[in-house]
């Protein structure tokens, strides 16, 4: 018995001392990390409204320029700036409603649609350049990705007529039907800027666009928009996107060509594709530390799903939509359905109330719609990715503790989260809305929705107004 | 309390930090007089400020409801048709037509996000204050007394159900 025991505490000592190894992808469903797990540090935090009184804001972002401005997206098409201290600014940075002489340029008609988000160019300091993407009214909902520059003497509103004068559009992305439309553009570290599409919408992906290398919907896009104004594009594909050559006409080889070289041949593929097999990668946020790339993809009545693809990523990852959804099939049938599991997993997934068609609703853990923050280095979380959910109002936290990958529920709240940000200081950002779909009135009719930071629960400002939280006590 | 404030955000130092005879002090404080029904928050049980509304909006059964915690309009054929035409216009997206429940929580059987939804008073509350996530406040958007005829229709769609 006595030697049963040293061996036991031997054994523990060997758990205890295995040394941390990388983060690494998920190779099996067991690896994939689901509600209940411990994030290092066990954060505790807390959401600080930084301001309110936006209409349906669905993003905010950094220009990166020292001026320690966030500038807070809102859906009906403008962009209002929050200066440093919390102070909206009455007159928008962007009005994307003003600049069309028949009305509005921005489609909202259904609640995905809108104006999705801005990125600013990395030298935006110098050159002025910051890009938007909305569904376009006139083009019937498709995605429009455009470059606008500042006028240098008017530096926090852009006039209707520096608009037109400026405007550059980098590429139309016909949307079909009125949902799943992707929407964030970031600049990456690489300089590229990263554009996502979703899979064009209805449901269960009837374009099949998710695995169909031909379409830009179900993407995520990588253009080099540094340009000159007479390219013969907008943009410049990079040599290194994955499909780069696979399209290029060549002579016919049939003999001394390996299958790894006829396996790249893909002559219908789009060379703008970086990576696929997504549903509605509405929000990704690069780590603002070492690159990596964090997605949210939201999912289909069934399974919410995070990816995690690390700097060092040469793109062409496939994401499984629809043939999967996390590491679940679709269509998803029961707890243990079988099915191959197609491309790249996910770090994290989370259930819906139900986690397949029949199975007993559950409370916790739960959620429909997930909204990507960025990563966290404060506040004892040294590298935690923050995504909240649209519907449970849950903050999660996603990380790897040196073993393997872990999500966390971090707080459930009362917010409708719709995306996230970074300020400058690294500081987590966040937008909720009250336009939950039958809810949705207009975005210039719904109440209006709030900016929030995330803040270590212990350095809550005195005075700060904090967002309701799900008290243990009042859950059980 | 700015306007801000009554939309969902509270300050700090919360009221959870004071002590139960604070929270029923500065209840009774608060409570317009005759009001005898007592709101909490559903999300974390602190004290909930209901005014009863003035003009046109104060009915007799806001009235009722608020000095005994009882909702008349409970099979009151008139107002369950308005209670339905409030399920329709903003409920039953989420909680479908029947109340069976799909991105919100089904409101046929006995497991409740909020443990007081199985009253009256606790229905009203979430109502009024908003739960968790998408569960949005919906004092904005509704009368307290649609808020009660839904709750009755609430009730009617449980009967339905039954066998």
């Amino acid at each position: 018995m006595k030697m049963l025991t040293q061996i036991i505490g031997v054994a523990a000592a060997l758990v205890v001392a295995a040394p941390a190894v990388a983060q690494k992808l998920p190779t099996t469903r067991d690896e994939v990390a689901r509600p209940g797990g411990k994030v290092p540090g066990n954060p505790k935090i807390a959401m600080v409204r930084v301001a309110d009184g936006f209409h349906d804001p669905v993003n905010v972002q950094s220009a990166y320029d020292g001026s320690g401005r966030l500038f807070v997206v809102e859906r009906a098409g403008r962009i209002r700036i929050v200066e440093k201290g919390g102070k909206v600014l009455d007159e928008p940075f962007l009005d994307l409603t003003k600049i069309n002489p028949l009305g509005s340029d921005v489609q909202t008609g259904f609640v995905e649609q809108g104006l999705y988000s801005v990125a600013f160019h990395p030298k935006f300091k110098e050159n002025g350049h910051f890009f938007v993407h909305y569904a376009s009214l006139p083009f019937n909902g498709d995605g429009l990705v455009v470059r606008i520059t500042v006028d240098p003497t008017s530096p926090n509103a852009v006039s209707a007529e520096q608009v037109n004068k400026t405007a550059k559009v980098i590429l139309r992305i016909e949307q079909p039907y009125y949902n799943h439309n992707g929407g964030t553009i970031a600049f990456g570290p690489d300089g590229y800027l990263y554009i996502t599409s979703g899979d064009g919408g209805w449901e269960g992906d009837p374009l099949d666009a998710g695995q169909d290398l031909s379409t830009w919907l179900g993407k995520i896009l990588r253009v080099d928009v540094d340009v000159p104004d007479d390219f013969d594009r907008p943009y410049r594909i990079p040599k290194d996107n994955p499909f780069a050559q696979a399209a290029k006409e060549q002579l016919m080889s049939l003999f001394g060509i390996t299958e790894e070289q006829f396996s790249k041949l893909k002559t219908r593929s789009k060379p703008e594709i970086w990576a696929w097999g997504l549903r509605n990668p509405y929000r990704i946020s690069f780590d603002p530390k070492n690159g990596d790339l964090w997605i949210a993809d939201v999912g289909q009545n069934h399974w919410e799903e995070i990816d995690w693809q690390p700097r060092s990523s040469k793109g062409g990852e496939n994401y499984g939509w629809a043939r999967n959804m996390g590491t679940h099939c679709f269509p998803t049938t029961g707890p243990d359905d079988k099915c191959p599991q197609v491309g790249v997993m996910p770090v994290a997934e989370y259930p819906h109330p139900q986690a397949y068609p029949g199975a007993p609703e559950q409370k916790d853990g739960t959620g429909c719609s997930v909204q990507g923050f960025g990563t966290a280095y404060y506040g004892g979380m040294n590298g935690v990715y923050l995504a909240g959910d649209w519907c449970s109002g849950r903050v999660w936290g996603v990380a790897w503790d040196g073993q393997k990958w872990q999500l966390q529920e971090l707080l459930q709240t009362d917010l409708q989260f719709t995306a996230g940000g970074i300020d400058e200081d690294g500081t987590i950002l966040a937008t909720d809305c009250h336009c939950f779909y039958l809810a949705d009135k207009g975005p210039m009719q719904n109440p209006t929705g709030a900016l929030w930071r995330v803040v270590p629960a212990d350095q809550v400002p005195p005075n700060a107004v904090t967002a309701r939280v799900v008290s243990t006590s009042a859950a059980k | 309390m700015s306007e801000e404030d009554d939309r969902g955000g509270r300050r700090t130092p919360s009221p959870s930090r004071l002590s139960a005879a604070a929270v029923a002090f500065a209840l009774l404080a608060a409570l317009p007089a005759g009001a005898a029904v007592t709101f909490l928050d559903p999300l974390n049980d602190q004290a909930l400020l209901v005014p009863i509304p003035e003009g046109d909006k104060r009915t007799p059964a806001v009235e009722r409801f608020h000095d005994a915690g009882e909702n008349t309009y409970i099979g009151d054929k008139a107002a369950l048709r308005d209670g339905k035409k409030v399920w329709d216009e903003h409920c039953q997206a989420c909680h479908l037509p029947d109340g069976s429940g799909r991105i919100g929580p089904s409101m046929l059987d006995e497991q409740w996000n909020h443990p007081r939804n199985n009253t009256d008073i606790g229905m009203f509350e979430t109502l009024w204050a908003g739960g968790a996530g998408a569960m949005q406040p919906f004092r904005d958007r509704l009368s307290q007394d649609q808020m009660l005829r839904v709750i009755a229709y609430i009730h009617e769609l449980r009967n339905q159900k039954k066998p």
